[in-house]
């Protein structure tokens, strides 16, 4: 399983069904070293389709906005 | 020996046969004998001619040589040339429809249930003559009309040359018949008129489609014959779901909306051309321009898109062939909740029933005593369940004969079954409705899916509610038997989510989709992906398979690798002969399968985003290199490789390695487990494993 560089892929933590996934709590996982990163993401709250754009920021990058306002707290953290 | 040569019932309808007969009168596209620029539409004339034997040192071939009719008749009373409508009408600016009929009449119009609505026009479209020609000129691409000799040529924006009808003027071999020119024949017995669709091949040209193909990928030098069928297997060129479309490398593709059967000859008889022939006597293709992604995403404005299945049926699916009680089902439900292992159905195979598979839409009494109270307590523990069922009834099942009584089943000619299963006729609308009451009802018990098994065996000697016969009615079935599933279900819960095994054009508006009884081997494992990776490009985001096969008990080591193939699948559901339990396996088995299912749950928010995307786009979550890559022409060859959405290459272990080389496409990536920086055009070795190789915390 080898990711795209430039990937933000969201993940959930680890629930026993999708119904227990908290929704509200996010890591997005970056892959690659380079200035920019992209990803979806879609709340069942909801279903609506949100683009994530972050840029490169020192050694870690941050979302560009905030698209869910607030709504999801965002963890960001770089893959090895 | 049946009509068109059928020995077995439900044997696929091979209408190329028909353009080999010496019997049959062939007419050839000749001419343009009248056209109207503006209104893009005309009279083409077809010559008529027949094959006839020819030797040379022994050797018999057949040929395209003058055909007369029976002279003692009055002049012009049976043309032997025929002068027969045809028109071209602009869709989009990537889109173009040819229409072209074998009878006077001309195209018959009437909506399907292939297209989601009539097709739009688009006025971005010029008209202009240029010389014989006449050139229709758009922003993507360009359709030349050539008078006489006859031919219609597609060019790329560019003024590049993508394919042309092949005519009997592009003859180029010995034998005029070979590749089979733009045609029709009359079929002799029967004076059924099928037409063959022949377009020019180019050197290097590679080819994809045609439904949920198990063969080679690239479908350059196959034949496949779109006939929906059981094929038992994932390994052979039968389909459970043909789709009658395929896409071109040189940038463009192709839909022939008919739902009589075809044969796609793409180079396999000869390497110059892609022949379609079709049942149908009018020929109504849709031609596309662009990349890949926009191919498909013009397709699937025509035929319809996935709405996003409920979150839930993206999580694991447990079950077997079959669980039979209620304390068995309560059993797995807990075993797979104390064993930490995420999930979120449970399916419930052919012994829900009194009597097991003879499906009468009631739980057995005597196993399941209170099956009500099942469903609510498993969906308060966060399972829902899925039940098997189909739309046949043995000649045992009480609704046999009930269905048969209340005129809710085909019938042949003679008014009987033509098979003895009683078929419900879902083109009958009270005989639909009947069947989604049936539905309905275990629905409202709180019953989540249903695995919408078969549906492949619409007789062909039926004659249909719809006023059709099975020649039109049996590839149509599967679309029928979706809508209907997905139907009853969205209006008792909110949305259509069936689990279905047949499909034709247009069933991917009815999600999801499983890959049938493939083989428990490596064999069937990559078979399946190929048919996956191949339903995908056909417009059918959503698919999924039985995880370890079906047939037969899984080896474990297969197990382990197919699960990993289907933790990064759309859809994950462990199916087959049991046991598919991972505990009946071994401890270590245990910890690899839960490590494995952990790690979807872990990416579901990424899953679920994907999923959404590509209802948006008309793509496939399980995606070739290609359609991201198009630019790389590596990434064309690779068939057992895939994307995950837009972001994660999979590259599954299909024999029992503990690693392989991956091609990775342009780009950068970093292995998930390992991390690193891999320069893309290269191959790299994997592990082929998802897991991250540590329990979860």
């Amino acid at each position: 399983m080898l990711l795209r560089d430039g990937a933000a892929i969201p993940h959930a933590r680890l629930a026993q069904s999708t119904e227990q996934i908290d929704w509200g709590e996010i890591e997005l996982k970056i892959f690659g070293a380079g200035d920019s990163a992209e990803g979806y993401f879609c709340h069942p709250e909801d279903d609506k389709l949100h683009v994530l754009r972050l840029a490169r920021r020192g050694d870690t990058y941050e979302l560009e906005e905030d698209p869910l306002a607030g709504k999801v707290n965002w963890r960001i953290s770089t893959a090895p | 020996m049946g009509e068109f040569g059928i020995v077995f019932q439900n044997e696929p309808v091979d209408v190329g046969e028909e353009f080999s007969k010496q019997e049959n009168h062939f007419f050839l596209g000749d001419s343009i004998e009248e056209f109207d620029p503006e209104s893009a539409s005309g009279k083409i004339c077809w010559k008529s001619l027949a094959l006839k034997q020819r030797v040379s040192y022994h050797q018999i071939t057949t040929q395209f040589e003058d055909y007369k009719v029976w002279e003692d008749l009055p002049p012009g009373e049976y043309e032997d040339d025929r002068a027969l409508p045809f028109d071209l009408s602009f869709v989009t600016p990537r889109t173009v429809r040819l229409r072209l009929s074998a009878r006077p009449e001309g195209c018959r119009g009437e909506p399907t249930l292939m297209l989601v609505g009539e097709p739009p026009t688009d006025d971005s479209w010029t008209v202009g003559e240029e010389g014989t020609s006449i050139a229709y000129r758009g922003p993507c691409g360009t359709v030349i009309v050539e008078r006489d000799p006859l031919r219609f040529e597609f060019r790329d924006s560019t003024g590049g040359l993508l394919t042309s009808t092949h005519n009997l003027s592009d003859t180029s071999g010995v034998v005029n018949a070979k590749p089979t020119p733009l045609s029709f024949v009359r079929n002799t017995a029967t004076f059924h008129r099928h037409i063959a669709a022949s377009f020019g091949l180019s050197p290097g040209e590679k080819l994809f489609g045609c439904g949920e193909s198990f063969t080679r990928l690239d479908k350059r030098g196959q034949k496949l014959v779109l006939w929906t069928y059981d094929a038992y297997s994932a390994q052979t060129p039968n389909m459970y779901k043909p789709v009658p479309f395929f896409m071109s490398s040189r940038g463009y593709g192709i839909f022939v909306h008919t739902s009589t059967p075809l044969t796609f000859d793409l180079g396999r008889s000869h390497d110059g051309a892609a022949v379609v022939y079709l049942g149908d006597d009018q020929l109504d293709l849709f031609f596309f321009f662009g990349s890949p992604r926009e191919i498909l995403s013009e397709y699937t404005a025509l035929t319809g898109r996935a709405p996003l299945p409920p979150l839930w049926t993206f999580g694991l699916w447990m079950g077997r062939e079959t669980y039979s009680s209620e304390s068995e089902v309560r059993e797995v439900a807990g075993r797979l909740r104390r064993e930490r292992i995420p999930s979120d159905v449970i399916h419930l195979d052919t012994g829900w029933t009194e009597v097991p598979h003879r499906c009468d839409f009631e739980f057995s009494p005597s196993r399941f005593p209170d099956s009500e109270k099942m469903l609510a307590d498993l969906k308060e523990s966060g399972f829902r369940i899925s039940l098997w069922q189909l739309p046949y009834f043995n000649p045992k099942n009480r609704l046999h004969r009930e269905a048969i009584e209340k005129d809710f089943v085909v019938l042949n000619a003679s008014g009987e079954p033509p098979v003895d299963d009683a078929v419900i006729d879902l083109s009958k609308p009270e005989a639909e409705r009947w069947y989604r009451e049936k539905l309905a009802g275990l629905l409202e018990m709180g019953v989540g899916i249903f695995t919408a098994d078969f549906g492949e065996a619409a007789p062909l000697s039926g004659m249909y509610a719809s006023r059709k016969g099975g020649f039109h009615e049996h590839n149509l079935y599967p679309l029928r038997y979706n809508k209907a599933v997905a139907a009853a279900t969205e209006e008792v819960t909110g949305n259509g989510a069936t689990f279905a095994r047949s499909a034709w054009a247009g069933s991917q508006r009815y999600p999801l989709h499983w890959g049938g009884d493939a083989e428990n081997s490596d064999g069937g494992m990559v078979g399946t992906l190929r048919g996956g990776l191949s339903l995908g490009l056909c417009g059918f985001s959503f698919w999924s398979h039985f995880i370890g096969g079906f047939p037969f008990t899984t080896p474990e080591d297969l197990y382990r690798r197919w699960l990993a193939l289907g933790a990064l699948t759309s859809h994950s559901r462990c199916h087959g002969s049991p046991p598919t339990e991972p505990w009946e396996y071994d401890e270590a088995f245990v910890r690899d399968f839960r490590r494995t299912v952990e790690l979807r749950y872990r990416i579901m928010p990424y899953i679920y985003a994907q999923a959404a995307l590509a209802c948006r786009e008309g793509h496939p979550m399980l995606r070739t290199l290609f359609f991201e890559y198009p630019e790389d022409r590596t990434s064309w060859l690779i068939e057992d490789e895939y994307l995950f959405g837009t972001d994660i290459l999979v590259a599954p272990l299909m024999e029992e390695v503990s690693s392989r080389d991956v091609y990775l496409p342009p780009g950068h990536w970093t292995d998930y487990q390992a991390g690193g920086d891999l320069r893309g055009h290269t191959l790299a070795p994997s592990t082929g494993r998802p897991d991250t190789g540590r329990d979860a915390p």
